[in-house]
């Protein structure tokens, strides 16, 4: 067990050493490690854009626009925490602010579109259930969706909430009391727990 | 059943979805290139405006500081003309 351990460790060291080198690389230019980079964690920097926008055209320009950003802060980036990390908050920061753009635009996904996914009670297959989530959450202000985006999906506490978006804990605190309030008062109104049979 | 048990459960159903898979590597790197580019245009098209309002003031200023004369002279001109008056 203790060697398995070890092993992980090791395996973690080694990728963060090999990152450390790829980023100073970058910092002289070199776009090849750039580009080695983005091979490296792109699979995980579009698991947290699909989050953010559930039409694969717009994830991918998210995903996109994650990196760019990267490159162009990249002498922002300290060390102190792996570079997936850092590479995280950067993506938050850019759903965020997209999401940001389409509440300005008035679009919104009613929960109504979903109904034929429910009628089938097809939402306890994963993409279903990811829809309807995604439904009910786009029915909130930005900022609550985002606490409970990163709550639900990506297991983050109300400190790493607060480190990413550079707001106070107290202020995530109260964000995410809110939201799971509101969430519940449009689930309801939406009927959820009659339409989804397989809950039961 | 609690409805935030019940979106807890779909959330957790939702997590074993596996998200579209990208390829977005030559993207990136154009993207950045084409930012950089255009940054860089803007900073040329920003030097060479200053340069030519530069130009202008300096063009101005010359002539207006050739004009100038010392605010002493106009003191002592009348005195120096009073002066030179053959008496």
């Amino acid at each position: 067990m203790s060697s398995l351990l070890r092993t992980v460790v090791d395996a973690r060291r080694g990728i963060e050493d090999s990152d450390r080198r790829e980023i100073e690389a970058c910092l002289k230019g070199d776009r090849q490690s750039f580009e080695r980079l983005v091979k490296r964690y792109e699979k995980q920097v579009a698991n947290l854009m699909w989050r953010f926008s559930r039409d694969r055209v717009v994830c991918e320009e998210l995903v996109q626009d994650v990196f760019v950003e990267a490159w162009f802060n990249l002498h922002r980036y300290r060390g102190e925490a792996p570079f997936v990390h850092w590479l995280r908050a950067v993506g938050t920061r850019v759903g965020y602010q997209y999401w940001k753009r389409r509440a300005r635009e008035k679009m919104r996904v009613s929960l109504k579109e979903f109904e034929e996914v429910e009628k089938a009670q097809a939402a306890s297959e994963p993409s279903s259930a990811g829809e309807l989530v995604h439904a009910l959450f786009s029915r909130l202000p930005s900022v609550d969706r985002l606490v409970l985006t990163l709550m639900y999906f990506e297991d983050c506490s109300t400190r790493e909430i607060a480190r990413r978006m550079g707001w106070s804990r107290a202020m995530v605190k109260m964000r995410a009391y809110r939201a799971r309030k509101k969430m519940k008062a449009i689930a309801e109104e939406e009927k959820l727990l009659e339409k989804l049979e397989w809950t039961r | 059943m609690d409805t935030l048990k019940i979106i807890e459960q779909l959330v957790q159903r939702a997590r074993e979805e596996r998200p579209p898979v990208t390829d977005v590597s030559g993207g990136v790197l154009e993207l950045i290139g084409r930012r950089r580019r255009f940054e860089q245009t803007s900073l040329s098209w920003f030097a060479a405006v200053s340069a030519v309002a530069a130009s202008v003031a300096l063009f101005f200023a010359v002539d207006c500081w050739m004009s100038l004369s010392d605010p002493m002279m106009e003191l002592f001109a009348p005195l120096q003309v009073a002066t030179e008056m053959p008496w």
